[in-house]
């Protein structure tokens, strides 16, 4: 317990956290990240219905608008879609599967890219040229492309949409950590380790590996915005997450086709909170990536 | 008794032309792929003897560091042989290297970049022990705050990081490092070059303290010419990979012989003396290591250079003065049969 | 004040105000952990056609100096207090537009390192003209003989056809003589040199020094050669400065300054060299480390590491005070001076 206390006041009297005290768009970020993270947790204790559970729907409220509006009803504060699903409860059912779909393909990726970095960087020659031609491939196939196939050999799935996003996602962690590993590996500590008789193995992952993580918090931040919208894409598309499992961009798609009907609130709320979530983790990682960043200290 | 270290024609080159697109060139109108072939290190031998310090002085690009690192094996030599301790070490795997590593170790220059910053200092100075003490781990933290106490740091330095500490006080967990597996030989890479004045004679003491102690013998690379008369017993000069003259560091200083030995010792600022005469001056840039001349490789700056120079690569020949010099002024005065003389 | 005397050679009767004086310069860095006071209230003069050293270890404050000068202190960094006044104008109240007119042309400025202080996307041609385009009304024919002469003064063969190379194209001895030749080109009354030759090899600096002290004596130009090698200082400099987190601690004539020492910070530094004479085993050390500059001891900075210090060196701080001519300390208890 004390040594928790004790890297708490620590932190507190860090410089990271002093000057995040002092930038606002840092707190912005944070807040609108916090927020959505509790509406994901507790947010389903609160809504009207669980809009999935087919007893609890009732068609009799279908297209109701927001609450405040004409029609509106208290009891559903952004109004219904066509099969009297709660929008707000969608929202924040919808967000759980945006958000795992974000962070899961972020992990994916920031794993598999960071391993064939620290090979590429650390044995570097053919293994090296093998790994970057492959990064290069991918970077030059588009992530709806890979989708487009998964889906058409395996069908839809949540599971596709992650290995779509992962193969196109690790290719600027590989890119990064090859780099860092390619100059570490020449610090002289390296081969202190070389000279005490440590195996590569070790090497590898006492030495390199803790050494170039830190640029990667930065990408990591931004990369689950940037996968949340991706996803989105892919579902409004429609080779994203089946219709079981709505994400926020499938809600936009559901609303689409009634949009021109005048019942704009079944896919703009989604569109907001979309735009919301990115916008927070995007505001964090900018002020991640000026603190982490040496070159700018 | 054998000598601790003997190392016979040490050659080391490195292929510098990079992949084989970074190599294709377009000359007369055909396309080749030359190989670009870095003679870092052109056949050096030396011993060094139990309990001794040899200082191999020279300036960036003779090949000092190349060879301290082909000794301690962390280039793989091509060509001649490295001998320790009566073993013949050129050839040894990883495998093999493994218990070698105990009996020799390394200090590096960087104080900075030679400590993993995210490492406690106790892990970074019980590394080479544990690894080539495995299953050992009983006394670990008492050998970890002798080691400390050693190089004078205290047991609260034990958990810190190095961020936390001075160049002079990384450079003690360096030597810490280095010391906890007990070995023969230490090979010191410029250890004292990125540190202060007040702060290198700190960490000088310190490296003959120990030595006197516990009676190991220094490879000691420097170019920094006063640092190695202090330190070494006997001295090498290096030139562009080659050794160039080699003796008791009191005849090199006293009557040095060859004519870059002398430039060197010209040119290095003296305290409160005037500046030398320019005409001790060597003119000229070292040529490449990608294309040695032919003959003596210093003869493209060398005031005193004859026609033989350019023709004949000029071998280390023992003098009267205790020195070898690798110069065809000084053939005259070899001593006999002494042509395969090591350092 | 009164101008300490200078060696033979150095006439400085003819010029009785100096070139450059700085009185109670404060440089400050205003970091999260505190404030860094890298230069914390230095004065000295410097006499037309003098060579001064600055000396020390790293963190003395001595290449702070040099920017104060040039007026190149970038946030958090900050000139607190001072005047540096050179050829009579204070600099310190001079516009960024005015600082312009003034570095390169009547101040030139030599760094450490002469891989980065040249632009490897211009010619040396381009480059040594840029200068006197920007600080003299030559017309082009008369600036490219100047920098064909410049080139050749600095010790470059061939400067016809070196001027349209590229600074890769060059050593690194070369380069920092290039380096050289633009701080001299437009003429400037003082040249500062920031570690000049620390990058290079010994034969190579032996060279520069040589050259650094002849275009000084041929422009009758000054010099402060900023170093931490007091062996090239005794060799070049008129007058050396020592300093110590940030103060200066002692200066004075170099010859006797060397010889006898009156602070013990300076005979420890010079102690500390490797001597010749090999029957003196150990070295001498100055026990300790530099102290963190954010938290200074109160009275002298050197006293926790001071032989002779006594309890009044650790309430008060020491005033520099003259006690041989020429020759000051910052010390309660100086050395013997031996002159």
């Amino acid at each position: 317990m004390n040594a928790v206390s004790s890297s708490v006041s620590r932190f507190a009297a860090s410089e990271f956290f002093h000057n995040f005290r002092r930038n606002s768009s840092a707190i912005l970020g944070s807040v609108i990240v916090a927020m959505f993270m509790a509406m994901i947790t507790i947010g389903p204790w609160l809504v009207a219905q669980d809009p999935y559970d087919v007893a609890q729907l009732e068609l009799m409220d279908s297209f109701k608008p927001p609450a405040w509006l004409d029609g509106g009803s208290s009891q559903y504060v952004l109004g219904t879609d066509g099969q009297g699903r709660d929008v707000l409860a969608s929202i924040v059912y919808g967000s759980r599967i945006s958000l795992f779909i974000g962070l899961a393909a972020m992990l994916g990726s920031c794993l598999l890219g960071t391993t064939l970095g620290l090979l590429a960087g650390f044995y570097g020659g053919r293994l090296d040229s093998l790994i970057m031609r492959i990064a290069d491939i991918q970077l030059s196939f588009p992530s709806v492309l890979t989708a487009l196939f998964l889906m058409s050999a395996f069908g839809t799935g949540v599971d596709k949409v992650l290995i779509a996003l992962i193969s196109v996602g690790w290719v600027v962690y590989a890119r990064i950590v090859r780099g860092s590993t390619l100059r570490e590996a020449q610090k002289e500590y390296v081969q202190a380790a070389r000279v005490s008789g440590l195996p590569n193995r070790k090497i590898i992952l006492r030495h390199v590996l803790p050494n170039v993580l830190t640029p990667l918090i930065v990408v990591a931040t931004i990369q689950v915005g940037t996968f949340i919208l991706i996803e989105a894409s892919l579902s409004f598309l429609g080779v994203g997450v089946p219709i079981t499992e709505p994400s926020l961009g499938l809600l936009i798609k559901n609303g689409f086709d009634v949009l021109f009907s005048g019942l704009w609130w079944i896919s703009v709320f989604p569109g907001l909170f979309i735009m919301l979530i990115v916008f927070g983790i995007n505001l964090l990682g900018d002020f991640l990536r000026d603190e982490l960043n040496p070159r700018l200290k | 008794m054998a000598p601790l270290l003997q190392v016979s024609d040490l050659e080391q080159r490195f292929d510098a032309s990079g992949g084989f697109f970074d190599r294709l060139r377009l000359r007369n109108g055909r396309i080749t792929a030359p190989r670009r072939i870095v003679h870092a290190v052109n056949g050096v031998s030396l011993t060094i003897e139990r309990g001794e310090v040899l200082g191999i002085v020279g300036e960036s690009g003779c090949g000092k560091s190349t060879l301290a690192k082909t000794v301690i094996k962390l280039h793989e030599p091509t060509a001649g042989a490295i001998v320790l301790d009566g073993e013949d070490i050129t050839r040894h795997d990883f495998t093999r290297m493994r218990p070698i590593r105990s009996k020799m170790q390394m200090i590096f220059q960087d104080p900075y970049a030679s400590l993993n910053p995210r490492q406690r200092v106790a892990d970074i100075v019980m590394e080479p022990y544990l690894e080539n003490a495995p299953g050992r781990t009983r006394d670990v933290r008492e050998r970890a705050l002798a080691l400390l106490a050693k190089v004078g740091l205290g047991p609260e330095h034990a958990d810190r990081y190095p961020h936390q500490f001075s160049g002079g006080q990384r450079q003690r967990i360096g030597i810490a490092r280095a010391l906890s597996v007990e070995p023969q030989l230490i090979i010191a890479d410029e250890p004292v070059s990125a540190l202060d004045v007040s702060i290198q004679a700190q960490i000088l003491n310190l490296m003959m303290d120990l030595k006197d102690e516990m009676g190991f013998s220094y490879l000691f690379i420097t170019h920094d010419l006063s640092v190695v008369r202090h330190i070494s017993d006997r001295i090498g000069v290096m030139y562009l990979g080659f050794m160039v003259e080699t003796g008791p560091t009191e005849a090199i200083f006293e009557n040095p012989k060859h004519p870059y030995t002398r430039a060197l010792l010209a040119a290095a600022p003296v305290l409160g003396e005037p500046l030398a005469a320019a005409a001790e001056e060597i003119k000229g840039e070292v040529p490449s290591a990608l294309n040695l001349p032919t003959g003596c490789c210093f003869r493209t700056r060398c005031p005193l250079a004859f026609d033989r120079c350019a023709l004949e690569r000029p071998i280390l020949r023992s003098q009267v003065g205790g020195q070898s010099v690798a110069c065809h002024l000084h053939d005259a005065t070899a001593l006999a049969a002494s042509t395969d003389t090591h350092p | 004040m009164t101008l300490p005397p200078s060696r033979p050679g150095t006439a400085r009767t003819d010029a009785p105000s100096p070139l450059l004086s700085v009185r109670g310069l404060k440089t400050h860095f205003h970091t999260f952990g505190g404030v860094v006071k890298a230069v914390d209230g230095v004065d000295f003069d410097l006499a037309p056609g003098e060579i001064l050293g600055l000396v020390g270890e790293s963190g003395g404050g001595k290449s702070m100096i040099g920017f104060s000068i040039m007026g190149l202190i970038d946030a958090p960094g900050r000139i607190e207090a001072g005047e540096i006044r050179f050829e009579g104008q204070d600099l310190l109240t001079l516009d960024e537009a005015g600082m312009r007119k003034v570095r390169g042309k009547r101040i030139g400025m030599i760094f450490q390192d002469p891989m980065t202080a040249l632009n490897p996307l211009y010619t040396i041609g381009n480059q040594l003209e840029e200068m006197l385009r920007l600080h003299t009304g030559l017309p082009a024919a008369a600036r490219r003989a100047r920098c064909i002469e410049m080139l050749r003064d600095v010790g470059i063969s061939q400067p016809e056809e070196r001027l349209g190379n590229y600074p890769h194209q060059f050593s690194g001895g070369m380069r920092q003589r290039v380096v050289i030749a633009i701080a001299m080109i437009a003429g400037p009354r003082l040249l500062i040199a920031d570690e000049p030759t620390t990058a290079l090899d010994v034969t190579i600096q032996a060279q520069l020094l040589r050259l650094m002290k002849r275009q000084v004596e041929q422009t009758r130009a000054s010099l402060i050669l900023i170093t931490h090698d007091l062996a090239a200082v005794s060799q070049m400099a008129d007058r050396v400065v020592v300093l110590y987190c940030g103060r200066i601690v002692e200066r004075g004539p170099t010859s006797q300054l060397i010889r006898g020492p009156a602070h013990h910070y300076t005979r420890g530094l010079l102690d500390s060299i490797p001597h010749e004479d090999r029957s003196q085993r150990r070295l001498h050390q100055i026990p300790g480390s530099v102290p963190n500059i954010r938290k200074l001891p109160p009275g002298c900075a050197f006293a926790p590491r001071c032989r002779a210090a006594q309890p009044l060196c650790r309430e008060v701080e020491p005033v520099l005070t003259e006690f041989a001519p020429g020759q000051a300390a910052a010390c309660h208890f100086p050395l013997e001076a031996k002159l």
